[in-house]
């Protein structure tokens, strides 16, 4: 039975995501609800990412390649069977009759994505600090490499389209909402625990038995997963992409949500999330208006990423930890010495 | 969350309910919305259209408007993100656009021309050349600019063997892009078709500044190539043509539009810059077009410079492309937009254009420009329209 300020983390994780959710549906905007699908995708990136990086303390690039290995296994499989010939003229025979559904596909996809970091991964997690910061960045080269040049699945360097599109914003928050119970459910558990522990001082941890490159597997192994469930979605709801889309600026944007937030919180992970969307979303529409409406002779152009860029600096030179800090939200003083509030289910 | 950065989140909040409200369309007016990229990778592609563009909206307007009515402008930075190209298309049409321009490129273009189909208006891309960027892929009432890469292919390869006379080709493929690799499999395709015969293919990548294997096994060819096409792009392209001429070998050279850029007319100067050839948009000087003077003219007087680029006329296009089509159809009504572009022919700074019908994908039948570099200063050869370009 997990203790009670998991369960208030997630109540108030969950509740994060359900407002978000009610926001875009009450506003009746498209844009918002646009906007709100793909931040709950990007949780869900991020949360994967959360999952090895906070609990093993090592920076992982690789993440973005698992994503690209989801989103191209679901478009590959989900592609209706008509198209395949146009899109992928070079596709194998056994491939060709297969089509699933879009749910399956992506369930398919972070299995996929799941095994190859199964394979991949256990030798790597022998490896601490630089090296392995290293080596995971190569490994998103080499994934990148593979997506751009294994034509028959891929197509190559050139745009895979005809993705149906099925990611709405209630598939996109539901499975949010079941990466924030993994995440915390992981964080929490046996195994958890003990990548924690070999995160805070490693030689301590073996000492005491735990057999940290297994610990660092399981968790690398569950990012992919959710890497790769997150990037399934993506491709159903942006319907066609090329290599390019899961390389460094993805990188980028899905690490430094993380960093922003608090890397070692699942609280982190989720307030990351919504500040970054916010602010860039925020930005960017003041920028647009800013020249629509012409209050300035010329135009403003990157207001988003200088001001994002500075934001970036300022929180990991006042605040290292994150927005989120180093605790739980449950585990703050604000939940603290209450009487367990009863209008909340997790 | 303390206080201070919820009133920051608040004000953000707000300005992001202000930028969303924006400002109601008017009735009277023909209202074009834009989702190009000026920051992130596609900048350098979709910024000189977005020039181009805002010169024609107010050449259109100082003439009298479109069907009597002000034509409005407006571009949302697409920022070389799908997702945000996306939700241009989408604050720009709840906004009330009629039409939309569309970013120079399939992956970043393809977002904001499916908002429009699926609001059942016409998406024009200023300059996507992949044969990707028809109405298979995005719907019955999207276009692109640009000629296709079949088009681009087959003109060099017309070009080559049948007004040149050469019969044997080598060609370089740089495999660090689609555009690359497309381009060289239409010349292929084409150059064969038409009783060409090609002696050997090699490959490239982008950034490894580096000729010499490739160069050795050029050297070893016997017989010699009559024409070497290389499809790559700045900055490599200007160090694999030196290394092929810094040797002695003189042998014409041919490309696609990436050659069109006087970064490489830098680059290979009056001793390197020879006996090259390639296919682009437009020429921006005398005798390409009627309108190109009264372009250039407009294009200075609005930013004080004459156009660096030939992408700058792709905007200007896309705006009087749309316009004349509005004229035609007598309204900014998509269905009716559309068929007026499937069913004319439009003369245009970058040459003449007509479209297939929506069945055949809305391939463009478009004239493409040929310039030669002799001396390291380039040169108008005129138009050339292929007659049979090879199927995507």
């Amino acid at each position: 039975m997990p203790d009670r300020r998991t369960l208030i983390t997630l109540a108030v994780l969950v509740a994060a995501v359900a407002v978000s959710v009610a926001v875009a549906e009450l506003s009746g905007v498209r844009l918002i609800d646009r906007v709100v699908t793909v931040m709950c995708i990007n949780l869900i990136l991020v949360l994967g990412l959360q999952v090895f990086m906070g609990n093993s303390g090592i920076l992982s690039f690789a993440h973005i390649g698992f994503m690209g290995i989801g989103a191209y296994t679901t478009a590959l499989f989900t592609l209706p069977l008509q198209m395949r010939g146009m899109v992928l003229p070079n596709l194998y025979d056994v491939l060709a009759t297969v089509e699933l559904s879009p749910a399956l596909g992506i369930a398919l996809g972070g299995l996929v994505a799941a095994m190859v970091a199964a394979a991949l991964s256990f030798p790597l997690m022998r490896l601490s600090d630089a090296a392995a910061v290293i080596t995971s960045f190569a490994l998103l080269v080499v994934l990148h490499t593979i997506m751009v040049h294994w034509s028959e699945v891929t197509n190559g360097p050139r745009t895979f389209f005809g993705v149906p599109e099925a990611t709405g914003l209630y598939q996109a928050a539901g499975v949010a909402v079941l990466a924030i119970v993994g995440a915390l459910a992981f964080k929490e558990s046996r195994t958890g625990v003990l990548l924690r522990a070999s995160r805070d001082d490693e030689v301590a941890a073996h000492t005491i038995g735990a057999n940290v490159p297994v610990l660092r597997w399981r968790g690398f192994v569950l990012s992919a997963f959710m890497a790769g469930v997150g990037g399934g979605l993506w491709a159903h709801f942006i319907t066609s992409f090329s290599p390019n889309a899961f390389y460094l600026k993805e990188t980028f944007v899905i690490l430094g949500m993380l960093v922003i937030g608090g890397g070692a919180t699942v609280t982190g992970a989720v307030v990351g999330t919504i500040a970054v969307t916010i602010a860039y979303e925020g930005l960017r529409a003041f920028e647009n208006m800013l020249n629509t409406e012409q209050v300035f002779d010329g135009t403003v152009v990157g207001l988003t990423e200088v001001v994002l860029a500075c934001a970036m600096i300022g929180i990991l030179v006042l605040r290292p930890e994150g927005l989120a800090g180093s605790c739980e939200i449950g585990a703050t003083a604000l939940f603290r010495r209450r009487p367990q509030p009863t209008g909340e289910r997790p | 969350m303390n206080r201070s950065k919820l009133a920051v989140t608040g004000l953000i909040g707000a300005a992001m309910a202000a930028g969303i409200a924006g400002s109601a369309v008017a009735d009277d007016e023909v209202f074009i919305g834009g989702a190009l990229s000026l920051t992130g990778i596609q900048a350098p592609l979709d910024e000189p259209g977005l020039r181009g563009a805002q010169v024609a909206v107010q050449a259109l307007n100082d003439g009298g408007g479109v069907l009597g009515m002000p034509v409005r402008f407006v571009n949302l930075d697409g920022m070389s993100d799908p997702v945000t190209v996306g939700n241009d298309a989408i604050t720009l049409i709840d906004d009330g656009a009629q039409l939309i321009v569309a970013p120079c490129d399939f992956d970043f273009g393809g977002p904001a021309s499916r908002e429009a189909q699926e609001a059942g208006l016409v998406g024009i891309s200023t300059c996507a050349s992949d044969p990707l960027y028809s109405s298979w892929s995005l719907g019955d009432k999207q276009f692109t600019l640009s000629m296709w890469n079949t088009t681009m292919g087959a003109a060099a390869a017309e070009y080559a063997f049948g007004e040149r006379g050469w019969t044997t080709a080598y060609v370089v493929t740089d495999q660090f892009i689609a555009y690359t690799k497309s381009l060289s499999r239409y010349f292929l395709a084409h150059f064969e078709a038409i009783g060409g015969t090609i002696l050997g293919e090699d490959t490239y990548t982008q950034g490894d500044q580096d000729f010499s294997a490739q160069l050795a096994r050029l050297r070893a060819l016997d017989p010699q190539p009559d024409v070497i096409f290389i499809s790559s792009y700045m900055p490599d392209l200007g160090t694999i043509i030196r290394s092929i001429r810094e040797v002695g070998i003189t042998t014409p050279i041919m490309g696609g539009d990436s050659y069109d850029d006087p970064g490489l007319f830098d680059a290979l100067g009056a001793e390197f810059g020879n006996d090259i050839y390639f296919i682009t948009h437009t020429w921006m000087g005398a005798g390409a077009a009627p309108e190109m003077e009264n372009f250039i003219t407009l294009y200075t007087d609005m930013y004080g410079e004459a156009p660096d680029t030939a992408f700058v006329a792709t905007g200007w296009d896309t705006i009087m492309l749309m316009a004349q089509a509005v004229e035609i159809a007598g309204s900014t009504d998509g269905a009716a937009v559309a068929e007026a572009l499937e069913t004319n022919e439009f003369e245009l700074l970058t040459g003449t254009l007509s479209y297939s019908s929506a069945e055949d994908g809305h391939a463009p039948n478009k004239s493409a420009a040929l310039v030669e570099l002799q001396g390291g200063e380039p040169s108008f050869l005129g138009w050339r329209r292929p007659e049979n370009p090879p199927a995507p």
